[in-house]
């Protein structure tokens, strides 16, 4: 007996066992933005400004991602990102409705800064700076930097954390991580964000799942020709052609979800400098 | 401090390879590639046995991916490059992919800020099975972004070069293939190819889930079974191997036995890796608790053995990883 058949039908088993991981994993991490969105929306998320930073330069916190920087001797510094932090500083917000909510120095937060324009700001350098730079790049230590993005006295933000009362919610202290197939910051925790934060939210909400039905509508197209037309015929070879490049595709585009829903708070900011002419750019 | 750190020894090297154990990486791959091709040509060839020793044997293909990439199999370099064409065709990704994604980031745990691509916790699926199977879905694709922006700053010589071609060859030879005989490729080569890819990804999670990478001798789980380890090329040693990355896979064994034994936490020495697996993955629902040393009487912290600081040890370990690769960095 010739076991290629049955082994090719294990093949698609395999393939399709995958296909769903990989959209149960996308689907989770739409999840947990949508879960958070409703957290918000269930009330706590609202305007604010900062009427005190106890911070230097009247910091009310901060936004950090530590980056290094190399280069294979070319002119251009390529940053990846260390570490993120996001630290509160201490002071006080005033409220859409008046009411003004006191944050000690220290407390659990999230910072969240708009990707874009943090990623705007790691473009920003001088051609002096670039030069030094450049020479510790080529190392293999690496060229280290520090990207600092203020939220200060008077700034006008989004913020979660208080109750109607300027109270702190109950829940808030509990910012430990969540598991739903993927680790996403607890819902609960304290958020600052320069941006209404909503709309975001919500678009990347949506192109997780679709991402997920995405994976698994390109599994369905492939595996049609098995039965839609004559078993391990030309269609059939199509199909599991197809199986082969959509099954690496899937785990990129899996990878480019993971990628594109990353909070702000931890957002991939990494760029890359480029010499002489001063461009920059940031991926 | 080489020695320390690679364990070399002046034994007059046989002829071809650097050691004499070499040749059974060579046994292995040459079987793999029988196990593969001949179903491919011989009717009565198509059989399960055979597919599921092919896909075993795709594993250990990898495993000498993992080898060979630390240290060449061969005297001659252009030997090595060469044989790296080989492996990749077995495995369907390019053999060279190792050196950033496991040499030198792996290797690292993290210590440089660079994150693993390959570290546990990028699957967190409640079910402890799910993330065994699906950890290659993760690992994969953050290897190979990660190798695409590493290559953008790397000044290893050729390593693109090198890299792309291998890429090549191997889609190359498995598309012949195809194209001559497509359902028993599919069968006896493609899903081969995939497993050993996939499995050599999945090592990291086995080798390092619930294990404590900040450690000195607790950040790696080993699997000490002899047979196990002859087959494994010593693979099963991991906790030295980190420690003593440039150390030839023959020497593992008892490097793991006189260092790593009297240093770590013993619940980090499985006897059996599918008794492991069925423990861990299977029998349990939820991933098992860190394995610290904590409260263990038999974990020493001091380091009596002259071993030098991780960043020292990783940086030794990176120019043996780049001069075996061929390069500078």
């Amino acid at each position: 007996m010739d076991w290629t058949t049955p082994l090719a039908w294990m093949g698609l088993g395999f393939f399709w066992v995958h296909t769903l991981l990989m959209a149960a994993h996308a689907g989770a991490q739409g999840a947990a933005l949508g879960r958070r969105l409703r957290v918000w929306a269930s009330g706590g998320l609202r305007r604010a400004r900062v009427v005190e930073g106890a911070g230097v330069g009247r910091q009310l916190a901060v936004h950090r991602v530590e980056q290094t920087g190399r280069s294979k001797g070319d002119p251009k510094i390529h940053f990846h990102d260390r570490a993120y932090h996001s630290e509160l500083e201490g002071g006080a917000l005033e409220l859409e409705d008046g009411v003004v909510a006191k944050l000690p120095a220290g407390g659990p937060v999230e910072v969240w800064i708009d990707p874009t324009s943090q990623r705007a700001r790691a473009d920003v350098f001088g051609e002096s700076e670039f030069e030094s730079a450049h020479a510790l790049a080529r190392k293999a230590r690496g060229f280290s930097r520090v990207l600092e993005h203020p939220v200060c006295d008077g700034d006008e933000v989004w913020f979660y954390g208080v109750g109607e009362d300027g109270a702190p919610l109950m829940t808030v202290s509990t910012a430990s991580a969540t598991y739903v197939g993927v680790l996403v910051p607890s819902p609960w925790t304290p958020v600052i964000a320069t941006f209404d934060p909503r709309p975001w939210l919500r678009g990347r909400m949506w192109v997780a799942r679709l991402a997920a039905l995405g994976i698994v509508t390109s599994a369905v197209v492939v595996t049609a020709p098995m039965f839609l037309w004559e078993p391990f015929g030309l269609e059939a070879k199509l199909g599991a052609l197809g199986a082969v490049i959509v099954f690496n595709l899937q785990q990129l585009a899996l990878k480019m979800v993971r990628d594109y829903t990353r909070e702000p708070s931890q957002c991939h900011v990494r760029g890359c400098w480029r010499g002489a002419a001063g461009e920059s750019t940031a991926s | 401090m080489e020695q320390i750190l690679t364990g070399s020894d002046s034994r007059a090297e046989p002829w071809l390879v650097r050691r004499r154990e070499e040749w059974r990486q060579v046994g292995i791959v040459a079987v793999y590639n029988a196990l593969i091709l001949t179903p491919v040509f011989v009717a009565s060839a198509r059989h399960p046995l055979v597919f599921l020793a092919a896909c075993y044997f795709s594993f250990l293909n990898a495993v000498v991916i993992h080898n060979h990439l630390h240290k060449g199999v061969f005297h001659s370099k252009q030997l090595n490059k060469a044989f790296r064409f080989l492996l990749s065709f077995g495995a369907l990704y390019p053999a060279s992919a190792n050196i950033p994604s496991h040499n030198l980031v792996h290797h690292h745990f993290g210590d440089d800020g660079q994150p693993d691509w390959a570290a546990p916790g990028h699957v967190r699926f409640r079910w402890n099975f799910l993330n065994l199977l699906h950890f290659p879905n993760v690992a994969g694709p953050n290897t190979f972004t990660g190798v695409k922006r590493w290559s953008d700053v790397t000044r290893h010589a050729g390593f693109v070069l090198q890299y792309n071609a291998e890429t090549v060859f191997a889609f190359a030879v498995t598309g012949l293939l195809l194209w001559g005989n497509f359902w028993p490729t599919i069968a006896f080569v493609v899903l081969p190819q995939f497993y050993g890819a996939r499995c050599i990804l999945r090592i990291n999670l086995i080798q390092h889930d619930s294990c404590d990478v900040d450690s000195e001798w607790n950040h790696s789980r080993n699997f000490v079974g002899r047979g196990f380890n002859w087959i494994m090329c010593n693979n099963g040693y991991h906790t030295i191997h980190h420690n003593r990355a440039g150390m030839h896979w023959a020497d593992l064994a008892q490097a793991h036995r006189e260092q790593a034994v009297p240093r770590m936490d013993r619940r980090l020495d499985e006897r059996s890796m599918v008794g492991y697996l069925l423990r861990a993955f299977v029998f349990k629902v939820h991933r098992e608790p860190t394995v610290s040393g904590a409260g263990h009487e038999d974990v020493k912290e001091s380091d009596d053995l002259g071993l030098p600081s991780r960043p020292e040890r990783f940086a030794a370990a990176d120019e043996v990883a780049i001069q075996e690769a061929g390069g500078a960095t």
